[in-house]
């Protein structure tokens, strides 16, 4: 049975997406299929780093929302552009399947205005994981705890929690660490990121630790290799070497269990 | 009587090059080693010359070694130092350079928070879900 892994922050401009892009990638390539569900349906971006085309989605995951198609039919397989340094297929025989959501703003304020039953976001959650054999199930949520967030996190057998060491996102993730908890999440992880590399690593490690009693699977500096690539592809497939690209095999080795 | 006078001007050169082992001068140890020729001396006094020339070379020797570990201790010693500065650098270094973090929580407003969210009918409905699920999985 294939793990859902919910990748979440109470606040946005975490570097989620990021994040979740390139562990997913990661996990790929220990030979795992695996799937990208964009439920940041209000604020889509995920699609951006897997280099889609937007006017080529035929079917988002808004489709399946209003019941117009399968689950699966939203899927796209997006392992062909997952290049290494060497520009060489990056994930070999595993797959890279991506959800997206809908960037068109009549789809977004549709959603918005009529909302939609999370009860079926669950079922698509399930079905895609049976119909595309998936042994990983990656959600990149919206920020916040709404309703399909709360969703995401009750359904998640892993969910990482990503922080910026600042007063604001320690105060929303004391508050959605208990949520989770109230929700018995089995696996949760925090992930401190875009962390200033005049901090004492080890004394933030510690601290964050202590605070929320929850594991801290990685530290990210603040990078501007990073923020200079942003937008544009998978940073740990381009910069194999790089100390983010290490921290992020470290998550990806904790959901393995590797 | 002669023959005495011969004992009594040997046992004096002895004794003068005693005085001067005693204070470390071993410069003259072959004067010692000449008076252990049997032919040339008394039998116990050339015996009593071998055993103060066997004496003289264990003391040399052992005052070698002594040497050689002193020399070894204080390069040992003027390492540790290097190092002991080095590391009061690097700890200047450190408390200039490496910021600490504050975690503080407000726990009232949190509680508040979390209340808000898992009282709902929905929150409730999702924990019965996930109970559900796990069991299914189970």
């Amino acid at each position: 049975m294939g793990k859902i892994v919910s990748i979440h922050s109470f606040r946005g401009g975490t570097g989620k997406s990021n994040i979740t892009a390139n562990l997913a990638v990661s996990v790929a390539r220990e030979r795992n299929r695996v799937g990208i569900v964009d439920t940041d349906i209000q604020s889509p971006g995920i699609h951006v780093l897997f280099d889609v085309d937007v006017e080529k989605i035929e079917h988002p995951l808004n489709d399946y929302l209003w019941g117009k198609c399968p689950i699966e039919e939203t899927a796209l397989d997006v392992s062909p552009t997952l290049l290494d340094e060497e520009g060489k297929q990056a994930v070999g025989v595993a797959t890279v399947y991506l959800i997206p959501s809908s960037n068109k703003t009549k789809e977004i304020t549709r959603v918005l205005r009529e909302g939609y039953d999370v009860g079926t976001l669950n079922d698509g959650f399930q079905d895609l994981i049976k119909r595309l054999n998936l042994d990983y199930l990656f959600i990149d949520t919206h920020p916040g705890l709404n309703e399909e967030t709360l969703l995401s996190i009750a359904v998640s057998d892993i969910l990482i929690l990503i922080l910026r060491p600042d007063k604001q996102d320690f105060q929303g993730t004391a508050v959605t660490v208990e949520v989770a908890r109230k929700l018995q999440v089995p696996n949760l992880f925090l992930v401190v990121n875009k962390v200033l590399p005049d901090f004492d690593f080890e004394d933030v490690k510690r601290q964050v630790e202590t605070t929320y009693q929850v594991p801290v699977a990685a530290l990210l500096p603040l990078s501007l290799d990073m923020v200079r690539l942003a937008s544009g592809g998978i940073f740990s497939l381009k910069n194999p070497g790089h100390p983010i690209s290490v921290e992020i095999g470290k998550i990806a080795r904790r959901i393995t269990g590797r | 009587m002669n023959q005495d006078r011969i004992t009594i001007e040997v046992l004096e050169r002895f004794i003068s090059l005693c005085k001067e082992f005693a204070v470390g001068h071993y410069d003259r140890v072959n004067e010692l080693l000449d008076l252990t020729k049997e032919k040339e001396h008394p039998k116990l006094l050339s015996e009593l010359a071998e055993s103060f020339g066997m004496m003289i070379i264990q003391i040399e020797a052992r005052e070698f070694r002594l040497e050689q570990i002193i020399e070894d201790l204080e390069k040992t010693k003027k390492e540790l130092e290097i190092a002991k500065q080095k590391l009061a650098m690097e700890n200047i270094e450190l408390k200039n350079e490496l910021r600490k973090v504050r975690i503080e929580i407000d726990h009232s407003q949190k509680a508040k928070d979390v209340a808000e969210i898992t009282e709902t009918e929905y929150f409730k409905y999702l924990q019965k879900k996930a109970k559900d699920l796990k069991a299914a999985k189970e």
